[in-house]
């Protein structure tokens, strides 16, 4: 009557939406239509972690051929993080690839990446700038990274020393998000940023 | 693509997501029943050498030479068995339709129930019964579009929605005010020592007025009040223009006349005033690229805090400022 993934992508709405973690990671799951394929997830982010407070969007593509083969996750906010693609979201974690096992739910992939963004693994890296800042500049990083959760998942510490160097590139006539990028990817040295630019 | 699956997922698109709720919902299995990979009651259960159970179509499909569950490594050959205590378990149980209560008296095998489902004589849509009077509520006058089968649910609705309906309404209401003042704001700040408290504690917290527009379809601006950074002794106090869904039929920068009055509650003469001209090459009079221009406009160095908390500004715990921005 109805393939499997279509069945379990149902269960597993309703899973998520009854589970216990609904309070604590407050996690959603909803589908954009009426359609099983396309899903759209939102998470905290973790307390105690340069995401605390914010609200993180995931584009949750399910296969045909599920729970045979990982869902494809990306994250739709922007994040600064070393196993997350600061251009497309994409994400670096090992069971939505060769770890990906039949008895994983999205429930559970939520809460991997969940905890993936408490515990990165700079060491294989999806974006290696920010894994080499993440290394080098532990410091750095951390507030790069509560500036983009302020910014981009509306989390509540502002970053006011980033929020001016970012305006001084805008009144330059840079767009914004091509700024932040700049001065994210450049330890905030606005020479070094505008040079980056410019060439 | 294997046409198998391919044609699987076309099948359900017309009956779409909702009409496969109900079915699959209503059929849900005990943890020790299901299997892990369908999450369906186990159909020709087996069991694997580390200890977990599968519908043998589920385990086959996987075929990965790992269990689905702790990624042991598994041979189909050698390592799968068929479980025929849990499937016997399974087949004794015996489930009511779930539309027992139109009249079905069916018990199924959990196994039989999907299959019983689809063709059981109680599943038909519901019949409208919808009946043909309807009381509108009470409050239809003033926007409220429902209405009830009786006066109960009526009753019900005065009581526990209304209140909602009101508060809406007040918000619709301060709405338009901030619409319609012409660009003359009165922000009054309540609380206003503990927010002081916080402030001072943490300079990075600034109060934000609510936008407000020059005319119905004008500028749209909102003020900012916090420490100033230079001085902490000092109040500053900015206008910040906001977007709204009109700004590209508005002149950029914006040109005008900003005036602010901190009111002394207790002596008028002693009223602050001040009143600047816009700044045409300034960042904070172009057209705003986010919600609420980064930049704002006014005086970093705005008042002394000791002087607004001694000197008559600030009554009732609460702090005025006026302000008032027209276009040239």
């Amino acid at each position: 009557m109805f393939n499997i993934a279509a069945k379990r992508i149902i269960k597993e709405i309703k899973e998520v939406i009854n589970g216990d973690q609904v309070e604590d990671a407050a996690l959603k799951l909803e589908l954009v239509n009426d359609n099983w394929m396309d899903l759209r997830g939102e998470f905290k982010g973790p307390p105690d972690t340069p995401y605390e407070g914010g609200a993180f969007k995931l584009e949750i593509k399910v296969p045909e051929t599920y729970p045979f083969n990982p869902p494809k996750v990306r994250f739709m906010t922007n994040v600064w993080h070393p196993n997350v693609s600061s251009v497309t979201g994409a994400i670096c974690l090992d069971i939505l690839k060769d770890q990906w096992a039949a008895a994983l739910t999205l429930r559970t992939v939520m809460l991997s990446i969940q905890s993936l963004l408490a515990a990165a693994e700079p060491n294989d890296p999806q974006d290696a700038v920010v894994a080499t800042q993440y290394k080098e500049n532990p410091e750095l990083f951390a507030k790069t990274a509560k500036h983009w959760t302020n910014i981009y998942a509306g989390g509540p510490n502002h970053v006011w020393e980033f929020n001016r160097k970012v305006e001084v590139l805008i009144d330059m006539g840079i767009e914004e998000h091509k700024a932040r990028v700049a001065l994210s990817t450049n330890d905030w040295d606005i020479e070094k940023a505008t040079e980056h630019l410019f060439s | 693509m294997d046409h198998k699956i391919k044609n699987a997922s076309e099948g359900i698109a017309p009956m779409g997501i909702s009409a496969l709720n109900e079915t699959v919902l209503s059929n849900q299995p005990e943890s020790r029943y299901e299997c892990p990979v369908c999450l369906n009651w186990l159909r020709d259960p087996v069991i694997t050498t580390c200890g977990h159970k599968f519908c043998k179509k589920c385990i086959t499909s996987w075929n990965s030479g790992h269990c689905p569950i702790d990624n042991i490594n598994l041979s189909m050959k050698v390592d799968i068995f068929p479980d025929n205590y849990t499937k016997r378990e399974i087949q004794e149980q015996r489930m009511s339709c779930p539309f027992a209560a139109k009249g079905c008296s069916v018990k199924v095998t959990p196994l039989d129930l999907d299959s019983h489902i689809s063709t059981c004589e109680y599943n038909q849509p519901e019949a409208s019964h919808q009946s043909d009077i309807t009381i509108p509520c009470s409050f239809k006058a003033v926007g409220c579009k429902e209405t009830f089968d009786n006066q109960e649910d009526l009753n019900n609705h005065l009581h526990n929605d209304i209140l909602t309906f009101a508060v809406a309404k007040m918000k619709q209401n301060n709405d338009m005010l901030l619409r319609y003042c012409m660009g003359n704001y009165i922000w009054k700040i309540d609380n206003f020592q503990a927010r002081l408290d916080a402030m001072l504690k943490d300079h990075y917290k600034m109060l934000y007025s609510p936008g407000f527009y020059t005319s119905p379809n004008g500028y749209r601006f909102c003020v900012r009040l916090n420490i100033s950074p230079q001085n902490p002794q000092c109040f500053a106090l900015h206008v910040h223009l906001m977007k709204t869904e009109y700004d590209d039929c508005l002149d950029w920068p914006f040109n005008g006349r900003i005036a602010f009055s901190m009111i002394n509650q207790y002596n008028p003469e002693l009223t602050q005033r001040d009143t600047m001209m816009s700044n045409s090459s300034l960042i904070a009079f172009r057209k705003p690229t986010a919600e609420i221009c980064l930049r704002g406009f006014g005086y970093t160095e705005y008042a002394l805090v000791s002087d607004v908390i001694r000197n008559g500004f600030v009554k009732d715990d609460v702090l005025i400022v006026k302000v008032s921005i027209r276009c040239v």
